[in-house]
């Protein structure tokens, strides 16, 4: 019987089975011949985006606290989950890395004795955007750490982390969930309709997150189909640069439109915090300081989401390329575009197999200059104009 | 040394940082004429602590001549504009209180405050226009009793004329180490070769096919201190732009264009005349040398400058 909180993993069965297991030796405090060893104090989750990376962790976090192991529904899970229970730290962070301040901080509070239960669990969400010397400071912590604390680390993979920290975690690696197991996930637990469930998981190419965004949110939706519309109309130059500058105002603006809300709402609970509002002469002396703290921090947030829509949009366009790829090779799998078969089609009968891998590569090619911080414009320009010609 | 008395109180106001320091150096330099002991205190406003400024301004034991300068006063926080708000109204006569503001609109009531009391005004006016620029240094050997003739004074802006500092530190060097009137063959002497580049002028000389120009300007634009990543941005820009308009047709009118392509009618018709030896197969191998070389710049390869001329020459050899 699987604890509840591990539920939402789709398709990480051994996972499940290795964290139950933990969780199993954890709370006996006698040692068990059966679980001895299945528990440690630092454990480093990577998996591609979307797999659950930080879910499995969060989940693994709440089990570790709760008194039920993991019976996700009380007070104990129910706060460990949304990140406001006292023994369970979450860093995460939106902007574009960790820095060596917060570590050394984290370190500190990490060796404190838990409020209620038998651990105080620090969970990092995004353990690839430690800078170096964050990194190394967190090693210390990692290294001597107090009797209570658990160190859950997440990753797309393990070499985005330091060898050092990397050899002093239990890794666990979760897949790509099938997409049966996500279009079981939509239909049961979000109550999504089956067609709609199949066509978002099949779309989101195993990103839960993303298949959730796509069987729920119409704008999103219409975001994708009009990134997979692209290929058909890079015919010319004009129609190349064009295309680039699309692009990069879509995602701007779709990246935008999730991120705007959370700005403003963050900027009112600040100006309430400084004492907007209340009687008296305005917002005390030192908000206006604090505000463009804020404004920086969002601006950094901005640009890191308005990368990973982007990297988005390129992989749905190489996911196009790779349904024709598939035609042409004569590849009996199933398309992840099904919606766009008539579009593939055409395309895989007026092209060669040759063409769509070199259009493949530039792509890639794209993404790694976006990683590189090439104008973005100009990276696709050149991918756009490369795809023109195969 | 001039004969009217030493201010206490002095405003320097304007955006052109190198007039206020010669201000304060000119300042500093009469009050050492007479104290050789006189103390230069000089503090940012962006940093300044409530109570830094008091505590600066507060008497001292000896009674020695000071000198306090405050810059970027636009950027004082309110709290503190109470001291100086406060010992403008009861200035302490050992003491020259130089005040150094941007003249942007911020700050404008600490401004009409000091200004009630006062105060001498030296004006530190932008110096961008090329009229500007060649009246500033007309004024520069004015100065020293020298004289630059109109040709002389057009080569030596058009050779260092990017940053006034560098203008003024010009000027200075021919006026040591010449003799006479200078006119545009002494300049010449000095800065022979020296034009000052741009990324634009990069760009356009290898968008023509001229690589020699293109060359010798990159190493120019590089060698006067023009970023890297604006040389890639130029040169993005200027196949962008010919990439744009090659693909409509010429028969429209460029200023209809304009708002289609969003380019101004004068960018067009340039582009329009740099389109010969371009086609769609050159546009895509010089827009992917210079996303390439963007890249380099950035840290993909170790050479940013040796990227950058190869970009340069690939394009130059797209062009058929």
């Amino acid at each position: 019987m699987v604890a509840r909180v591990f539920r939402e993993l789709i398709g990480q069965d051994e996972v499940v089975a290795i964290l139950e297991r933990a969780v199993a030796a954890a709370s006996n405090s006698e040692e068990d011949s059966d679980t001895q060893g299945a528990m440690t104090h630092a454990w480093l989750f990577t998996g591609p985006p979307g797999s659950g990376r930080s879910n499995a962790a969060i989940a693994f976090a709440a089990a570790l606290i709760c008194p039920e192991n993991g019976c996700g529904e009380c007070n104990s899970c129910r706060t460990s989950l949304r990140g406001s229970h006292p023994d369970v730290e979450l860093i995460r962070t939106e902007g574009l890395s960790i820095k060596v301040d917060e570590i050394r901080e984290l370190i500190v509070r990490s060796a404190w004795a838990p409020s209620s239960g038998r651990h105080r669990v620090v969970v990092i969400e995004d353990a690839d955007r430690l800078t170096e010397t964050a990194a190394n400071a967190l090693l210390r912590g990692i290294e001597e750490p107090g009797s209570y604390t658990v160190w859950l680390l997440c990753a797309p993979s393990l070499g985005d982390l330091l060898p050092t920290i990397r050899s002093r975690c239990r890794h666990l690696q979760l897949r790509t969930p099938p997409t049966s197991a996500l279009t079981r996930m939509l239909v049961e637990i979000d109550g999504i309709d089956e067609v709609m469930a199949n066509h978002a998981a099949k779309a989101s190419q195993g990103h839960v997150g993303r298949a959730r965004r796509i069987a729920t949110d119409e704008q999103a939706r219409r975001f994708r189909h009009q990134v997979l519309q692209l290929p058909l109309r890079l015919t010319d130059v004009g129609g190349c640069m064009a295309a680039a500058a699309e692009l990069i105002a879509a995602s701007q603006q779709e990246s935008a439109r999730e991120i705007a809300p959370k700005d403003e709402a963050e900027l009112v609970a600040l100006q309430d915090a400084w004492g907007a509002g209340a009687t008296g002469r305005g917002l005390a002396s030192g908000a206006s300081k604090a505000i463009k703290e804020l404004e920086k921090d969002q601006k950094s947030r901005a640009t890191a989401l308005n990368r990973a829509f982007l990297d988005r949009s390129l992989l749905d366009l190489a996911s196009f390329y790779r349904d024709v790829l598939l035609l042409q090779s004569g590849a009996t799998v199933p398309l992840v575009n099904d919606d766009m078969e008539d579009e593939v089609l055409q395309l895989a009968e007026r092209t060669t197999a040759e063409a769509t891998i070199g259009r493949l590569d530039a792509i890639m090619a794209a993404r790694r200059a976006l990683n590189f911080n090439v104008a973005p414009l100009l990276a696709l320009e050149s991918m756009m104009l490369s795809i023109r010609v195969g | 040394m001039r004969n009217e008395p030493i201010p206490n109180l002095v405003l320097a106001i304007g955006p052109e940082p190198l007039l206020a320091d010669r201000a304060i150096e000119g300042i500093l330099a009469d009050l050492r004429a007479i104290d050789p002991l006189t103390a230069l205190q000089s503090l940012s406003a962006s940093e300044i602590d409530v109570g830094e400024i008091g505590e600066a301004l507060s008497p001292s034991l000896f009674d020695e001549r000071r000198v306090l300068v405050i810059r970027d006063l636009q950027d004082l926080s309110a709290d503190c504009a109470s001291e100086i708000t406060n010992y403008v109204a009861s200035p302490d006569e050992n003491i020259t209180l130089i005040l150094v503001h941007k003249g942007v609109v911020k700050g404008k009531a600490l401004l009409e405050a000091i200004r009630k009391s006062k105060p001498t005004e030296i004006a530190c006016e932008a110096i961008k226009k090329d009229s500007e620029k060649l009246e500033f240094v007309r004024a520069e050997f004015a100065g020293h009793g020298r004289k630059i003739d109109a040709e002389g004074a057009r080569a030596l802006v058009d050779a260092v004329g990017g940053d006034i500092r560098e203008l003024a530190g010009a000027c200075s060097q021919l006026i040591n180490d010449t003799n006479g009137s200078i006119n545009a063959e002494t300049v010449e002497r000095y800065h022979a070769g020296r034009v000052e580049a741009t990324g634009f002028k990069v760009a356009d000389a290898a968008i023509d096919g001229n690589l020699g120009v293109a060359l010798a300007t990159l190493r120019h634009a590089l060698a006067t201190g023009t970023d890297p990543v604006l040389i890639t941005s130029a040169l993005a820009s200027g196949i962008r732009t010919i990439a744009k308009v090659g693909s409509v047709s010429r028969n429209i009118r460029a200023s209809e264009l304009a708002g289609q392509l969003g380019l101004a009618p004068w960018q067009i018709d340039k582009a329009r005349r740099q389109l010969t030896g371009w086609n769609a197969a050159s546009i895509t191998v010089a827009i992917n040398a210079v996303a390439r070389a963007d890249g380099a710049v950035k840290g993909a390869e170790s050479d940013p400058i040796y990227a950058l001329e190869r970009a340069v020459m690939t394009i130059v050899r797209a062009r058929s």
